[in-house]
Parts: structure tokens; C-alpha cells; sequence
């Protein structure tokens, strides 16, 4: 499903320039439940973010199904992504002012969809993470761990091809994000839907089914298990 | 669109303060217009009539030469036969009265007045029997001391801030210092005529209080030597007579020499200086502009800066860079809306005792001469014009000056945003 194939990225940081993804390549199919990993600073953001077509790369390809992400223009990037990709971020999550309802159907709203076809949908994922009756609660009336559900209900919602989650752990206490983590691997096997996270969490790494080590912007290992 | 308009009311409840000093410093410029304009076109509206009911009557019927010489009331080109002219206009169903208008000086010594000089003054001859119907000048109201003057006796009747000015009181003797007609070969002379102060009056006029002392007309033309000619026929009009209607057909029957001037020509020099007054509510305008460019401005790019990784995080959804702008423009349009009712609000209620009870701009007409002819109280009006002026201002501006703020919202790239870059 998506196809890496010698991916470069370069930064320029004031005089320097800073190699943070030095000639990636890798495969990865449909459905499958994949950790990045690899310390702060190997380049885990970096390639989350090309694929996920908010940044641009410099040299390679990458494909996503049969879409060349590196010949699409800005406006097309947009489209492609309201369509087909999920994110979960670390932080800076959730439009603060609107209800969980309102946050899940954000996506829903921007693909133009009737209310009437949002509703079922919205409160169809608020219970499969478990967030039944708590769809008036703005952000900050939930915990963190519940606000992360609340991202990942917002990811699902439009069933996507692809959800991209960077660090979605960080900033929850371990057995919290563990929750999430088996949370993000139901989902997997119910809506068979291809996650991409990065972490720099051990526990969170063994949960994955395949992990992709990253070094200084080189895989440097790449495990798959059962 | 929905979701867009719900999306940028939540937000400005985000900083309700904010949201509000925002709005309120919109608002106040908004009333602050509507103040404005209220006063200064029922100033101007207001000081049109009172110029018309002491001063120029509709209008007044002279010779072009005389026209040509009002700043300096000489007694020459006068109207020789007023009661023509009087019927003529009468034919029409307007109201006629002749006055004669001298420039003259005032002598007064310290026999009565508290020190001796002289005053420059215009002297008016008023037919008291028909004065009142073209002006309003002698009737209860307007006096404050003394008595109006009577028929064929040297009595005047001044105005109280030129009594004020040199101390006259009623009983005060004074000379008037004229010169005669200069017709033909005769060149004219100086008469010097001796009058008693009867009556002290105070009409809104502050050029008539300033200025003015009243003669009895048929002393002017014995003294003055004017064989029943006076210097100006004033004209009222009957009611919803339009000027230019009257223009016309009064000019088709008045004898070879004679026109009629109407108010706005007479007072041309006054109407000039008033009304580039008026444009005074333009520069308010610009202030509220500046205000709202500042306040508004502010507002956003703080906005914009706080919520650069939210921004970041839905344009990495998929929301597409229109529909950022949109948001934005909603939730200025959102401070506009706010800030235009209650603007239009307080400015209407404080517009309401402008209205009835007005703000008695007296002690500082008397000292400054704005041109304008009020002594008193200046009322304001109510202009449906201006009120919805004032309130599309308030949801234009905001919407105009957030257009750069939002700009710089889809500026950075979204990794930066996100990451706070
Ligand atoms: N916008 C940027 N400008 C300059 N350097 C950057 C930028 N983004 C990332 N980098 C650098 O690229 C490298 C990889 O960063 P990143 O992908 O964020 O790593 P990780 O997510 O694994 O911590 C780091 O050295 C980082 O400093
Ligand atoms: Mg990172």
C-alpha cells in the first residue's frame, strides 16, 4: 500500500544543513499496525509528516496506493488528505472550544457531509472508543486519556485508508497509554485500518506488529511479529 | 458553512474579554458617529431656520447691486416702491415685510454707560405692524428686559450681548452715527440721531445679539431722508411653498431692476463655513475606522498567534486555506456584529435626550463665533441614514481589516505551525 523508496529530506537550520531522513526506503501493505521508532531527533516526525503529506520531501518517492505524493500540489495534498488520512498528534489535539461530538464530526463537516449522515456516524465511533455519553464535554472536561480517544474516534470517523499517530503516547501515564495503544490495535483488526505511529516508548514498541528502527535518519532495523 | 459559523462563535467565547473590549471600542466609535452626525446636521438644520426667522426671512427681494454689497449695508440701490413689491408678493400668497439694514455706529459716553466708545452695529428699521409675519423676532419670548419700541419715537431695542458688551441697560441714551443714501450727485452726509435703549432682547440668532439694534421705520426714513424707500422687501413663504416654485414666478412679475435673492444665496458666507462643519462627521468616521483597524487588528494577529498549532492541526486535516479565511472572517464579522448593535444601541438611547433636551452650547457660542445661528441649546435629530450607516460600518471594517491577520494564518507551512516554528 505504501511504497518508500530512497526517501531524503534535508533541513536548513540557519547555516546548516540538517540531514534528517538520509535515503529511506520501505514497504508497507495494507492493514498492517506499524511502530517507528528510534530516539529523539532520528527523524520519526519527519517521515510521519511526508507521508501524511504535510511536509514536502526532498529526493525519492513515496506512493500511497497509487497516488506519487511527491508530484501533488498544495490544494491536491489538502484534498488527499481530508479523504483519505488520519492523524493523531501529541498534543494540540482537539479544537478546544468544541464538544467531543463536535470535534469528531470536524472531519465529517469538512468532507461536506449532511448532519443527518454525521450524527450515526459520530455516535457510532464516541462508543466504540468508549466515549458514550460524553459527547457534550469539550476538551478540557476530559482526561488526557479521554481526549485521546477523542482523537482517534476524530481519525476513524471517515474510515481512512491510512491513520498516522505521532507520539500519541507521550504525554499519557503508562497504563494510559497503554489503554490507548490496545485501543489504536482494536481498531486495527475491526475496521483493518493501516496505523503508522512513532514512538520512543518500550512498551509501546512491543505492542507493535512490525517496528521500524530509526538512527540518525537511516532505518537501521526493521522487525515484524506475531 | 454551518459548522464554520458555529466553529468561530465558540471561538469568540474563547476570550470573552477580549471579544468584548474589542467590540465595546468598535461600538464607542460607532455611537460616537451617530452623536456626531445627530448634532452637528441638527446644529446645521436647526441654525438654518433660526438664520431664516431673524435674519433673511425665505428670502428677500433687492436690487443685484444691493446683493452685491451686503457685507457693507451701504444705504444706496435701494427699493423705491415696496408697496409694489409688497403686493406683488402678497399676490402670490407669501407674506411681505420691508425692513431698512445700515451699517451704523454706535456712540455711547459715560453718562450711561459704564465707559465711553463706539461699536460698530447694523442698524435694522423693522415695520413693526408686519415684522412679524416674516420674522420672529418681536414676540414675548424674546424679551428679556424692557419693552419693544414704539412707532415714530427714538427708541431701540438691542440685543443682549451687545447690551452685555458695552453695559447698556434699558433707559441708556446713545448716539447712532449713519451715513445717508449717497444718490445721483448727492454724495450723503452723517446723521448722528439720539435713541433710547426701551428693550434688551435675545433671539437665537448670536449675530442678532451680537450686533443688532431695531429701529421703529418710519424714524429710519425720516431721518435717513429715504422718502419710503427701503433697502430689502424680506419674503415668507406660505407653508410647503417650494423656493424655486416661487423663484420663478415672482421674478416673472417684479419690476425691470428688483430680484429675488432666496436665504441660501443671502447667507451663502454662513452656509459655507456651517456646513464644511458638518464635515466633521467624517473625520469621526475616520476615527472609527482607526480604531477598529487597531483594536481589530490587534485582536486578530493574537488570535492567530495563540492558535497556530490548532490552525496547524486542522489545515493538516484537510481544511483547506478558503475555509480557514472564512473562519477567521466570521469571527471578525462576529466582533463587527457585536460591536455594531451595541454601538447603534448606546447610540441611539444617548441620541435621545440630544434630541429632546439638547446640550446648551451657549457659554461657548457667546465667546466663539462658529457661524452657526445658535445661542442656546443645540438639539440633535434622528437620520435613519446615519444609524445604518453606522451599523454596515461595523460589520464591514472588522471584516476588511481581518483580512491581513488571516493572510498571515496560512502563511507558514504546517509542520512549523504545529511544531510552534
Ligand atoms: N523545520 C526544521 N528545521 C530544521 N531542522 C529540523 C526541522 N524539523 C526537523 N528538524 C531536524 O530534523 C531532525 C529530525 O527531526 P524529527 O523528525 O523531529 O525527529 P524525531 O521526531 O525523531 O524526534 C532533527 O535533527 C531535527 O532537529
Ligand atoms: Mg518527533
Amino acid at each position: 500500500m505504501i511504497k518508500i523508496k530512497n526517501l531524503v529530506k534535508n533541513y536548513q537550520s540557519g547555516a546548516n544543513v540538517v540531514h534528517a531522513l538520509k535515503g529511506i526506503s520501505v514497504d508497507i501493505d495494507s492493514g498492517e499496525f506499524t511502530a517507528i521508532a528510534g530516539p529523539s531527533g532520528s527523524g520519526k516526525t519527519t517521515m510521519l509528516n511526508i507521508i501524511g503529506c504535510i511536509d514536502s520531501l526532498d529526493n525519492g518517492t513515496v506512493l500511497i496506493g497509487d497516488k506519487d505524493i511527491g508530484t501533488m500540489q498544495k490544494l491536491e495534498k489538502s484534498y488527499f488528505r481530508r479523504e483519505n488520512l488520519g492523524f493523531i498528534f501529541q498534543s494540540y489535539n482537539l479544537i478546544p472550544v468544541l464538544t467531543a461530538y463536535e470535534n469528531v464530526a470536524f472531519p465529517l463537516n469538512l468532507l461536506g457531509l449532511p448532519e443527518k449522515e454525521i450524527k450515526p456516524r459520530v455516535m457510532q465511533i464516541l462508543k466504540e472508543v468508549g466515549l458514550e455519553g460524553m459527547e457534550d464535554r469539550i476538551p478540557s472536561k476530559l482526561s488526557g486519556g479521554q481526549q485521546q480517544r477523542v482523537s482517534i474516534a476524530r481519525a476513524l470517523v471517515k474510515n481512512p485508508q491510512l491513520v498516522l499517530a505521532d507520539e500519541p503516547t507521550a504525554n499519557l501515564d503508562s497504563n494510559t497509554g497503554r489503554e490507548i495503544l490496545d485501543l489504536m490495535l482494536e481498531m486495527n483488526r475491526k475496521h483493518k485500518t493501516t496505523f503508522i505511529f512513532s514512538t520512543h516508548d518500550q512498551m509501546v514498541m512491543e505492542c507493535a506488529k512490525r517496528l521500524l528502527y530509526l538512527h540518525d535518519g537511516e532505518v537501521i532495523r526493521d522487525e515484524r511479529r506475531e | 458553512m454551518l459548522f464554520l459559523i458555529n466553529l468561530a462563535w465558540k471561538n469568540l467565547t474563547r476570550h470573552k474579554r477580549r471579544t468584548i473590549i474589542t467590540s465595546i471600542a468598535l461600538a464607542f466609535g460607532l455611537m460616537l458617529f451617530i452623536i456626531m452626525d445627530s448634532l452637528l446636521i441638527g446644529a446645521l438644520e436647526q441654525s438654518n431656520i433660526n438664520l431664516i426667522d431673524s435674519e433673511t426671512g425665505d428670502g428677500k427681494i433687492l436690487t443685484p447691486m444691493a446683493f452685491e454689497d451686503l457685507k457693507f449695508m451701504p444705504l444706496s440701490n435701494r427699493v423705491k416702491n415696496p408697496s409694489e413689491i409688497i403686493s406683488i408678493v402678497e399676490s402670490l400668497g407669501a407674506k411681505a415685510s420691508k425692513r431698512v439694514n445700515v451699517s451704523a455706529e454706535m456712540i455711547y459716553t459715560e453718562d450711561y454707560f459704564p465707559k465711553a466708545g463706539a461699536t460698530p452695529i447694523l442698524l435694522t428699521g423693522v415695520d413693526l405692524e408686519s415684522d412679524n409675519n416674516v420674522f420672529k423676532i418681536f414676540n414675548e419670548k424674546s424679551l428679556v428686559d424692557g419693552r419693544f419700541m414704539s412707532k415714530g419715537s427714538d427708541e431701540v431695542v438691542i440685543g443682549s450681548w451687545l447690551a452685555e458688551d458695552i453695559g447698556a441697560k434699558v433707559g441708556s441714551v446713545f448716539t447712532l452715527a449713519v451715513k445717508t443714501a449717497a444718490d445721483g450727485d448727492d454724495p450723503g452726509y452723517f446723521q448722528t440721531i439720539d435713541v433710547e435703549v426701551v428693550g434688551i432682547i435675545n433671539v437665537s440668532s448670536p449675530m442678532v445679539n451680537r450686533r443688532v439694534v431695531y429701529y421703529p421705520l418710519d424714524m429710519a426714513d425720516f431721518n435717513l431722508e429715504l422718502n419710503d424707500s427701503v433697502t430689502e422687501v424680506a419674503v415668507r413663504l406660505p407653508l410647503g411653498e417650494k423656493l424655486e416654485n416661487f423663484n420663478t414666478k415672482v421674478e416673472e412679475l417684479l419690476p425691470e431692476g428688483y430680484e429675488f435673492y432666496t436665504w441660501r444665496e443671502i447667507g451663502a458666507d454662513y452656509l459655507a463655513l456651517t456646513e464644511a462643519k458638518s464635515g466633521g462627521s467624517s473625520i469621526i468616521i475616520f476615527l472609527v475606522i482607526i480604531i477598529a483597524l487597531v483594536g481589530i487588528t490587534n485582536t486578530m494577529l493574537m488570535t492567530i498567534n495563540e492558535r497556530q498549532q490548532e490552525l496547524g492541526m486542522m489545515r493538516a486535516l484537510g481544511m483547506s486555506d478558503s475555509n480557514i479565511r472564512k473562519a477567521f472572517i466570521l469571527e471578525a464579522a462576529g466582533i463587527g456584529f457585536i460591536g455594531s448593535v451595541v454601538g447603534v444601541l448606546l447610540g441611539c438611547l444617548l441620541n435621545i435626550p440630544m434630541v429632546n433636551t439638547g446640550i446648551n452650547f451657549g457659554p461657548y457660542l457667546r465667546d466663539a463665533d462658529m457661524g452657526y445661528r445658535i445661542s442656546t441649546y443645540m438639539y440633535g435629530i434622528w437620520n435613519i441614514k446615519t444609524i445604518f450607516s453606522a451599523f454596515f460600518l461595523g460589520l464591514v471594517i472588522p471584516v476588511i481589516v481581518g483580512i491581513y491577520p488571516t493572510k498571515r494564518a496560512i502563511q507558514k507551512s504546517i509542520p512549523d505551525c504545529i511544531y510552534g516554528r
